[in-house]
């Protein structure tokens, strides 16, 4: 019999927008979710409404791959992902929710020396930052992960591979689910079916936002609506250097255990991990075209497909149950400047107060985005997990 | 249910043996294992996923939600199969199982096809209206794909018995499909279901060709088949899906769509002992009546609206059927297997008792969209059969027939034609108006409206055991849970309680629950919506879209011309992308660093030779070519004199470096450009890029020819006795043949048309010999006799390494980051200061000229022989963690010629701080230092390279 998740009796009232509140929060997703609790929570902020579009989660909180690791390259982020992942594993306990986080081991296969030192190169940085990071030869990964085509055989032989035994994966239904609660109890309005159609301003100030469900007063706003963040900025009439991707992911049929551990390989295009309740889900690269359509390209699928068969045979008959995309907003050289290929980057967009950004950008900050202005914990959910690769 | 002796389209004729969980067991040819099982008496097929339930087949097709098995008589065993879409082989061999499947590892070796295909009108579904298209297109003379998912086309005709154009509805399909068959613009598919649909009329078809046949047959057949289609127009023709009543108990083996029973008696003869209807709708009669007329006893019919006129409801009033109106089943009783014995009614007369073996429930029809929605068509709610109709269809798109939401059998085949006018309209075709379409259904009876989609409260108030998913195991309770909890939204309700997320999608659950939500939240259903549809609409077998790309046809694996020859030299080969290289060559008795030192010590000393063939080389030729190449590179080429070469860097638009190389001017108008092996077709996208978007007015064509020209290096002091040798007729000394100089067209090794040039990645006196690639081993072997008295040393990746860090030269990707610029690594002075560049506007941003950006830096290693692991980090401050990184080690190598450890780095600020002394610590917890040093370790005044 399968687990059987334990959905709390409740989770939220379903408001009806006040006129005004202190902060405004646009996007329900776990950006969205997560500022309001914890605006909430550390700050004690309770006049704060999170507007949602859709329903809570409906972007790419519930179209992720659940992946979480911190163990990323740049010696300025590590110490957000590192303190993100310690948050995780707090969550349960703090949010009374089964999250299902589960540090089982992120493994990043190399498939050449090249790979391999720019893999070892993120163990290192790591170590330097006190993260866990380790090197695994062939021989060490046949243990810790069986069923990984180890033969010197195929296409590209897996050569070695870095291991966070730390990362792992969680329920994103659960986190979502999770956050709207705690968010809720401590007096936040969760508005859903509630679009952003534009803002008010007073001279530069913004004042509120316009919505289909009415104009709702703000002292300050938060843009979190990821994928339609250059959408966003545009009503509110600045510019952001970012360009939106389908990133597409799959699952499979629910299937008795065969996978312990998240092995991702970038050169191959396909990490995959197989979730509690037994279906494998798998990730790829992000399609090459601009897109709002949450729908990517098949051939993406197709590539993918090859790249796990060539690394876990025993796959071969497994099938795919569901594919969908989302939107993933990327900037141009954020991603490169992260060390990471553009597919993998973080959809989230600081929160920027339209009034402040206005001003034209900084020519000096090398963070292309404007700067975030609603005070940003930095409990946010790390970005997307996908192992970087050597730029040569 | 058991085994009619007559009637059914089962060849009684070939018995076919089957082994179920362990058990052989009989059926026919023209069983599917769903009604093979029926027939054996096999109604419980497993347990439910969570609560443990018995289950049974509950449907005859698509919407089969607790069929599913293990099947393990295929080269690999096959998880989750719906018995209901699995036609009986000999030997098929399977496992009950409801939710959960196995993988084994004998998959690998088996085929998986891809066709690709166009064509004018795809018709998905092969059901009445589906047949009226496909014929109505075919006869046009257009190309028609038409699929169907079951093993034959008919659809609803397989298990009605209508009559159209005078002839059984039967029959009329067969004649169809034969005119189909003959047809040669007319491509049927049968076994083949439309999976995912894509913009632009793309469609993803699996068709089931080796794995529906015994392994005797299989031969050279694919397990499956992928069809890519392209369509111009698509016609869904997908028909309708019946949907259950909830209420209490309903999920025990023994309760059956009603359309389900009637397909297996009218298709497999199978029957039960005793039936019971219970109904919304007029449809179910037929199943009644067609019991009754097989000579079926039918214990009564459960009709929840009261009295009407409608015919069919007569005619089985006629037929001295019990019907009881106005009433529901609010509860089941099985027997200790828990399989059906018999239903509680509550009827306007208080509750009754039936005995039965089968219920046949029907809670009406809905238009089966899941295509439809996977593109986010439009859809509105029908009130009048309480499910989503399509309010639009999407470019290119006609519904027809039972999906489009007009159930009746003459709305079927009118719209079928009607969808194909339409298309051939839209494909500029003028139609003729053919006399005898659309075809009349001649059994048009009058029936009476439906009810709405119904869930009949639990009379003891426990809706624990009122199933709306089966699949998953999800109950009315559970979604009264989800409400109280503040859900309000169906996705919402479907994540909470995992409605819908089964193999099947929920197919039969969707409507159910949003009426139910709808119910409980006081809002009319059309407020709630259903949840959407996420390809496939059946899952689709990994290896099936993975084909046959896999192994050596997962990627090309490139090797050079002189391949062969490495090998039979022993080398050691390493994978640079796709290309094969060889890393070193080793001779017996040495380890690895020998090997490295004896080519180094080569180079440096006498001569050596390398295959540089896999260097990316692009013609770039045209009257703007120099314009053009001025805009890509740092630096000024059009002021290359012919004959001459420059190296040079070109940039991102970001001013970060794409890659580097040189480039040689072969005449005032053609330029051969060098890459490095990583970047080469990078390169071209980028040329093509520029010319294609921004300047697509200039005359500048650019044509990969990396693999037209082998290339092979001969670095070291003796290498110009070397080229002298094999090419007598060029004068390559010192003033006449300068360094970056180049000849085309000059014979060497006699090969006419080679080319001579003068570069070097090494430092030293280095000449590069391009012929056509299939030339390569003549010029190799030459270059061997003409170096043998200088004792030419072949050497690897791992020599030129140490080559080129000895000499500081950079490899782009290596030693470049994402964000480095040219200035970072001490290529600032290639930028001109006369011309524009792409890139060179971001050099003015002050982040990228902050001089704690990272640098490059050389570096040796302090007091140790050891050599730093390349990507280890670089802090000032060795202790706990964190540690401050400073910096990391891009290239790191043993120089044989300078007797130290030694490498490249990039350091914040790095520039400034030479000479300062670093820690790199290691993963075994030691730490090395090493100390800044200029990045030219050898040579720094560059002597060597004139020879
Ligand atoms: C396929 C895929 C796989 C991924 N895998 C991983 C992974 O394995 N690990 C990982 O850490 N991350 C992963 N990510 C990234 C992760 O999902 C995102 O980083 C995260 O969801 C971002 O949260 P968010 O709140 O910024 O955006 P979202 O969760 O997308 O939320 C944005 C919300 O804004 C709403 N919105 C937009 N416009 C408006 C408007 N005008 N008015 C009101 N509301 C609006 C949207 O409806 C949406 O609900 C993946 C992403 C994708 C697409």
């Amino acid at each position: 019999m399968e687990h059987a998740f334990h959905n709390p009796d409740f989770l939220w009232r379903n408001p009806e927008p006040r006129a005004s509140y202190d902060v405004v929060i646009v996007g329900g997703g776990l950006h969205g979710l997560s500022t309001a609790y914890h605006l909430a929570k550390n700050h004690g902020m309770r006049n704060v409404a999170v507007v949602e579009r859709g329903w809570l989660g409906n972007g790419n909180a519930v179209r992720n791959t659940t992946v979480v690791r911190s163990n990323y390259l740049r010696e300025e982020s590590m110490p957000l992902y590192e303190f993100s992942l310690q948050r995780w594993a707090l969550w349960r306990e703090e949010l009374d929710f089964d999250i299902l986080f589960d540090p089982r081991g992120l493994l990043s296969l190399a498939h050449s020396t090249a790979e391999a030192n720019a893999m070892k190169r993120v163990v290192y940085a790591n170590r330097m930052a006190g993260i866990d990071g380790e090197w695994l030869e062939p021989a060490d990964i046949a243990d810790f992960c069986p069923i990984i085509n180890l033969s010197p055989e195929i296409r590209y032989p897996v050569v070695g591979a870095a291991l966070q035994r730390r990362g792992g994966i969680a329920r994103h239904d659960a986190v979502v689910f999770a956050l709207a609660r705690a968010a809720d109890a401590l007096g936040v309005d969760l508005i859903q079916g509630c679009e952003v159609t534009g803002f008010d301003f007073d001279g530069n100030r913004v004042t509120g936002v316009q919505t289909t469900r009415g104009r709702i007063g703000a002292g300050k706003v938060g843009l979190v609506g990821a994928g339609r963040t250059p959408l966003l900025a545009g009503m509110a009439g600045f510019d952001v250097p970012i360009q939106s991707y389908p990133l597409q992911a799959l699952v499979s049929d629910i299937l008795e255990p065969v996978l312990h551990c998240v092995p991702m390989s970038g050169m191959l295009h396909v990490y995959v991990s197989q979730a509690h309740k037994g279906e494998l889900v798998m990730g790829a690269a992000r399609d090459t075209y601009h897109s709002y359509a949450q729908r990517g390209s098949v051939q993406i699928l197709e590539h993918q497909l090859q790249a796990a068969l060539e690394l876990y045979p025993i796959m071969s008959r497994a099938r795919m149950l569901r594919t969908w995309a989302g939107i993933v907003d990327v900037t141009p050289t954020l991603p490169r400047s992260s060390g990471a290929r553009p597919w993998t980057t973080c959809t989230s967009t600081a929160a920027g107060e339209p009034g402040a950004s206005r001003r034209p950008p900084a020519p000096d900050g090398s963070s292309p985005t404007p700067s975030p202005t609603v005070p940003r914990t930095t409990s946010t959910p790390p970005s997307p997990s996908i192992a970087s690769r050597p730029g040569c | 249910m058991k085994r009619l002796t007559n009637g059914g389209r089962i060849d009684r004729s070939r018995p076919l043996t089957f082994t179920w969980n362990g058990e052989p067991f009989t059926g026919f040819a023209g069983d599917t294992l769903a009604s093979a099982l029926l027939g054996a008496g096999v109604d419980v097929l497993g347990r439910s996923v969570t609560l443990d339930r018995p289950r049974g087949v509950m449907s005859a097709g698509l919407e089969e939600a607790t069929g599913f098995a293990q099947v393990t008589s295929g080269g690999s065993s096959e998880p989750l199969v719906r018995l209901t879409g699995l036609p009986l082989y000999e030997g098929l061999s399977a496992e009950g199982l409801i939710t959960r499947g196995k993988l084994d590892d004998h998959g690998a070796a088996a085929r998986f096809d891809k066709r690709y295909a166009h064509c004018d009108v795809l018709v998905i579904g092969a059901g009445p209206a589906g047949l009226s298209a496909a014929l109505a297109a075919t006869r046009a003379g257009v190309r028609v794909i038409l699929v169907e998912a079951d093993v034959e086309v008919g659809g609803a005709l397989l298990r009605d018995e209508e009559t159209i154009a005078g002839a059984r509805a039967l029959d009329w399909g067969a004649s169809v499909r034969q005119s189909l068959g003959l047809a040669t613009n007319t491509r049927v598919l049968t076994a083949t279901i439309a999976s995912l649909l894509m913009d632009q009329n793309g469609v993803l078809l699996a068709q089931r060709i080796g794995a529906h046949l015994a392994a005797g047959e299989r031969g050279l057949h694919p397990e499956q088949r992928l069809w890519h289609v392209r369509a111009r127009t698509i016609i869904l023709a997908t028909g309708a899906l019946e949907r259950p009543i909830v209420f209490p108990d309903n999920d025990r083996p023994g309760l059956m769509l009603a359309s389900a029973a009637r397909a297996y008696l009218r298709r497999q003869a199978l029957a039960p002992e005793r039936g019971v209807i219970f109904t919304t709708n007029d449809d179910a009669y037929r199943t009644a009546l067609a019991w009754h007329e097989a000579g079926v006893a039918v214990a009564g019919i459960v009709d929840v609206r009261p009295a009407g006129g409608g015919a069919l409801r007569q005619r089985a009033i006629d037929a001295g059927l019990a019907v009881h109106y106005e009433s529901e089943v609010v509860g089941t009783v099985g027997d200790e297997r828990g399989r059906l014995q018999r239903v509680l009614v509550r009827t306007p007369t208080g509750t009754i008792t039936l005995e039965t073996d089968l219920l046949a429930v029907s809670g009406g029809y809905e238009p089966n969209l899941n295509l439809h929605l996977q593109l986010r068509g439009a859809t509105r709610y029908d009130p009048s059969i309480g499910a989503a109709v399509p309010a639009a269809t999407l470019p290119g798109q006609w519904i027809a027939g039972a999906a489009s939401g007009q159930l009746t059998l003459a709305d079927a085949l009118r719209t079928g034609v009607e969808a194909a006018h339409g298309a051939l309209a839209g494909l500029g075709r003028i139609h003729t108006v053919d006399r005898d379409l659309p075809f009349a259904a001649d059994d048009e009876s009058r029936e009476d409206p439906p009810a709405p989609s119904l869930q009949v409260a639990s009379p003891d108030g426990d809706e624990t055991r009122s199933f709306v998913d089966l699949h998953r195991d999800a109950t009315v309770a559970g979604v009264q849970r989800a409400v109280q909890a503040g859900v309000r939204h169906i996705e919402h309700v479907k994540r909470f309680t995992l409605v819908g997320t089964g193999v099947e999608q929920g197919r039969t659950a969707r409507t159910n629950a949003a009426s139910l939500t709808a119910a409980l939240t006081g809002r009319p259903a059309a407020d709630v919506g259903t949840s959407g549809s996420r390809p496939p609409y059946e899952p689709l077998t990994f290896h099936l879209l993975a084909g046959r790309a896999l192994g050596e046809r997962y990627e090309p694996r490139r090797t050079t011309a002189l391949h062969q020859l490495h090998e039979a030299n022993g080398a050691i080969f390493e994978v640079a992308g796709q290309w094969l290289r060889p890393s070193r060559y080793a001779r017996v008795g040495e380890s690895p660093r020998d090997t490295v030192v004896r080519e180094c010590q080569a180079a440096r000393q006498r001569v050596a030779i390398m295959d540089a063939s896999t260097l990316g080389k692009i013609d770039v030729r045209g009257p703007d070519a120099p314009w053009f190449l001025d805009q890509l590179y740092v630096n000024v080429i059009s002021t290359i004199p012919v004959g001459r070469a420059r190296y040079s860097v070109m940039c991102h638009v970001d001013g970060t470096i794409l890659d580097d190389g040189v480039v040689m001017r072969i005449a005032e108008q053609q330029f051969f450009v060098t890459t490095s092996t990583g970047h080469a077709a990078a390169v071209v996208d980028w040329m093509e890029e520029w010319l294609q978007t921004e300047w697509p007015a200039k005359r500048v064509w650019v044509t990969p020819i990396t693999e037209q020209l082998a290339t092979i290096a001969i670095i070291g002091p003796r290498s110009r006795e070397v080229i002298a040798a094999v090419a007598p007729d060029v004068d390559v000394s010192r003033t006449e043949f300068p360094f970056h100089s180049v000849v085309r067209n000059v014979t060497a090794a006699g090969i006419a048309g080679s080319q001579i040039a003068r570069v070097s990645f090494s430092g030293e006196l280095a000449f590069e010999v391009s012929v056509p690639w299939h030339e390569a081993p003549t010029l190799w072997d030459a270059l061997l006799v003409a170096g043998s008295p200088h004792d030419i040393t072949p050497y690897g990746l791992d020599a030129l390494q140490a080559l080129r860090i000895e000499k500081g030269f950079i490899i782009v990707g290596q030693d470049t980051e994402a964000l480095t610029t040219p200035f970072d690594v001490g290529l600032g002075g290639l930028v001109s200061q006369l011309k524009d560049c792409v890139g060179r506007r971001s050099w003015e941003r002050p982040a990228n000229r902050r001089d704690d950006r990272a640098q490059l830096v050389g570096f040796t290693v302090v007091d140790s022989h050891e050599v730093v692991p390349e990507g280890a980090a670089l802090t000032r401050a060795l202790g706990a963690p964190p540690m401050p990184i400073d910096g990391h080690v891009s290239s790191s190598c043993w120089s044989a010629t300078l007797d130290r450890s030694l490498g490249l780095a990039l350091v914040r600020g790095g520039r400034g701080r030479i000479g300062e002394v670093l820690h790199a610590p290691l993963l075994d917890g030691r730490a090395l230092r090493v100390q800044l040093v200029e990045p030219v370790h050898y040579d720094p005044k560059g002597e060597r390279r004139h020879g």
